[in-house]
């Protein structure tokens, strides 16, 4: 009963909040027949993201106090301005601009089609379910950190400061904690959707409710993709390529078989559903969002999509830099390819994209944004001047690039090996004259680059970050080279006839040799057990310290053996390094100039360097796990041991 | 098959999945659900001379013993009920703080833990 009603109540936070507001402005807009049904929904979710985003700094710069009423209020007063603003640049005579639209006929699907759909996200839906029943709980590290954010923006009702304390080596060699310094890991955008919910409805940060949005985004990335795939190839066509065969809803339920059940719970797909990755797996729900409109609005000449991919543009900035910054180099590389493609013509091109970004609309909307940008709030990653991180010649062994066996193992080798040839297809059949095939060529080309040979581009970001965003347009194009193998084969004005049979063994072959490696790679992720006792034990020990500390008690815990050791302090909300922590053993190793304090408490605390630590920083309580840390605690008569739980031991400092 | 029935079924496999996940998570966030555990800590911690302690019960026992000692020597001794998803607070009378270590040690058949000042 208690699941049915967090689900009620799951639902209907996410329908008021992330799907009605952008289902309003789609409709005041845009004229129903731009967009097909699907293609409503997934964009209602993404705008909506962003105005709920907006909105809420918005609140908060403002020092307005963020709670369901400012939340809801705002949510009318936005529509009502929007609905002036549709009202005043008559919105019929606007949205009549471009070329016509095609027919929804176009992408209607038949019964077996629709069939397919349903029977390919049912499987996809029930495979990712399989995997979050072992890791439902909160218990991931990144989810805990982006939680704490979240819920300090819940119970606080105001904007978070992202900043953290650390340890340093004070004026006489003394240890000491500083005031709270600016991170740049977080982004704001990160955090608000999760406690928007959390306002609404009070479901727990400490339940599904985390995962599950995560969930949703990622199945929504997963539909984006799909009808990126739908509107993309139904404009790629070539006499060699049967026309019964090579058709967009074929392509599409290719993609969606290669993104769905296949390689559905590796990175980026399920297992950063669990481990909380929140920015990239927005960010993979926006990019082929803002691809889809973007490649829409230059293809239909439309104003009004090139304002909502602006808008969409920015909500990303808002939620993602990686995300960003992959965004940003694919669309650049377009421009560049397209531009090459058409250098005959190219006064006549660069006339075309002056006249549709100079319309109404997208100017509107840039002069939000700029304006928002630089009088309400800049994104975090740019006041902390984050992005000169990023960018220089890699050093470390793991920002140098992947070879071609590691991004085939990374995005899975069927996947790769059909995609290549995709990419390849593309090129023979010069697609990239066309929008389609610039902006599928360049998805794949940029990143691919990125992922290998990083030094090109003067990229310092990890491999194996950037290899994730990798699969996106690898299976756009597995999917792109599958269909076009097939209709090349049945194609009638071809010379050569293929008999029935060889087709049909090809055809088992390929599934064979996908299914088998996209299988195993979901086999490979799935976990073994469920880390639910461990978890109570941590959250059943926080709750005890948690009342009975005082606020100047410092308190240690380990992060190497403690499960869910980084949600304890949503507990707390001191600060987002509160308790302090022993990191993982490998970092202190690598980085000798690290505070080591944190390792000496718990490692060696009766030494003389573990004793100056304690009596510097001041700490008082040490949470630990006691099959692997205990002994040096016994030991010592410096410690009474007050909390016992299988997994978990808290020893109090004598004074 | 129009989108529209496309956007239902999703909408209602979905809200299958998330029935069944936050069932699985409340299943799982249920301390007596399925676990056997419990714990032992000092009630009032930061009062050097109580010895008021607290057992929280989640596994299948329900009797169990404690025993007071200071170094060696056993100053007291006895068995309570703990009842399963409770927790249970046990208010020996205080002592003046000791040299020795002062240990509560609280037992069951099979299990026992310590803690101590």
């Amino acid at each position: 009963m208690h699941a049915i009603l967090s689900t009620f109540l799951f639902f209907l936070a996410t329908g008021i909040l992330f799907f009605l507001p952008g289902w309003i402005i789609l409709r005041l807009f845009f004229r129903e027949n731009h967009f097909l049904l699907l293609e409503s929904f997934i964009f209602s979710f993404g705008i909506s993201i962003g105005l709920i985003d907006f909105l809420m700094i918005a609140l908060g710069k403002w020092n307005l106090h963020l709670d369901i009423f400012s939340i809801g209020l705002g949510i009318f007063f936005c529509l009502g301005i929007l609905s002036l603003i549709a009202w005043f640049n008559n919105r019929k005579k606007e949205n009549m601009a471009g070329e016509p639209i095609e027919e929804k006929e176009t992408f209607a699907f038949n019964n077996r089609q629709g069939f397919l759909f349903l029977l390919l996200l049912g499987l996809t839906l029930f495979i990712k379910v399989i995997y979050l029943t072992n890791a439902i709980l909160p218990t991931s590290t990144d989810l805990g950190h982006h939680m704490y954010w979240a819920k300090l923006i819940a119970t606080t009702g105001t904007l978070p400061f992202y900043a953290k304390q650390e340890i340093i080596t004070g004026a006489n060699g003394v240890y000491q904690l500083t005031d709270p310094q600016p991170i740049a890991d977080f982004i704001i955008g990160e955090h608000l959707p999760f406690a928007a919910i959390n306002m609404f409805v009070s479901l727990d940060f400490f339940s599904a409710f985390p995962v599950i949005l995560l969930l949703l985004v990622n199945i929504l990335s997963l539909l984006a993709l799909f009808l990126f795939a739908l509107r993309f190839t139904a404009s790629i066509t070539s006499p060699f390529l049967s026309k019964k065969i090579f058709t967009p809803q074929n392509i599409a339920l290719t993609t969606l078989f290669f993104f769905g059940p296949l390689y559905t719970l590796a990175s980026p797909e399920a297992k950063f559903v669990s481990g909380g990755v929140v920015g990239n797996t927005f960010g993979n729900f926006f990019i082929p969002l803002i691809l889809l409109v973007l490649f829409r609005a230059l293809k239909e000449k439309r104003p009004g999509f090139l304002a909502l991919a602006f808008f969409l543009i920015f909500t990303l900035a808002y939620t993602h830099h990686l995300s960003m910054l992959m965004f940003l180099f694919t669309l650049v590389v377009t421009i560049l390819i397209y531009s090459v493609a058409h250098y005959d013509t190219l006064g006549t091109l660069f006339r075309s994209w002056y006249k549709l970004i100079l319309s109404p609309a997208p100017l509107l909307v840039a002069f939000f944004c700029i304006t928002f940008f630089f009088t309400v709030a800049l994104p975090t990653y740019i006041e902390t001047n984050a992005i000169s991180t990023a960018i220089g010649t890699p050093t470390k062994t793991t920002r140098t690039g992947l070879s071609l066996i590691q991004i085939s193992s990374s995005s899975g080798s069927a996947r790769v090996a059909v995609g290549v040839v995709g990419f390849l297809l593309l090129l023979l059949l010069r697609k990239y004259r066309r929008y389609a095939g610039a902006f599928l060529i360049s998805w794949f080309g940029i990143l691919f680059i990125m992922s290998s040979h990083p030094e090109w581009l003067f990229i310092d970001i990890p491999s194996n970050r950037i290899i994730t965003y990798f699969s996106f347009p690898l299976g756009l194009l597995t999917a792109f080279a599958t269909i076009a193998f097939f209709a090349t084969l049945k194609n009638n004005s071809s010379k050569f006839r293929i008999p029935s049979i060889l087709i049909l063994l090809m055809s088992i072959t390929l599934f064979v040799f996908s299914a088998g490696d996209g299988s195993l790679d979901n086999n490979q992720t799935i976990l073994p057990e469920s880390k639910a006792i461990g978890a109570i034990q941590t959250f059943s020990a926080s709750r005890y310290l948690a009342s009975n500390s005082a606020k100047e008690d410092i308190i240690l815990k380990d992060h190497n053996y403690i499960v869910a050791d980084s949600w304890i302090k949503l507990f707390f909300l001191r600060d987002y390094s509160f308790p302090l922590s022993r990191g993982f053993f490998k970092r202190y190793e690598d980085n000798p100039s690290r505070e080591q304090c944190t390792l000496s408490m718990i490692s060696i605390p009766n030494t003389e360097s573990g004793k100056k630590c304690y009596d510097d920083l001041n700490v008082r309580f040490v949470i630990i796990n006691p099959h692997l840390d205990t002994t040096q605690f016994e030991k010592s008569q410096q410690f009474s041991r007050i909390y016992v739980s299988d997994d978990i031991h808290i020893y109090e400092r004598k004074n | 098959m129009t989108q529209r029935s496309l956007l239902i079924s999703f909408l209602l496999l979905f809200i299958v999945s998330t029935i069944f996940l936050f069932w699985r998570s409340d299943r799982e966030l249920d301390p007596d659900q399925g676990k056997n555990w419990w714990t032992l800590s000092f009630a009032l911690p930061k009062q050097v001379e109580s010895l008021s302690f607290n057992l929280e019960n989640h596994s299948r026992e329900t009797t169990f013993s404690y025993e007071i000692s200071v170094g060696k020597e056993i100053i007291s001794k006895e068995t309570f009920i703990a009842k399963r998803g409770e927790i249970t607070t046990i208010s020996p009378p205080s002592i003046k703080e000791q040299s020795e270590r002062v240990k509560i040690t609280v037992s069951t058949e099979t299990e026992k833990k310590e803690i101590y000042r």
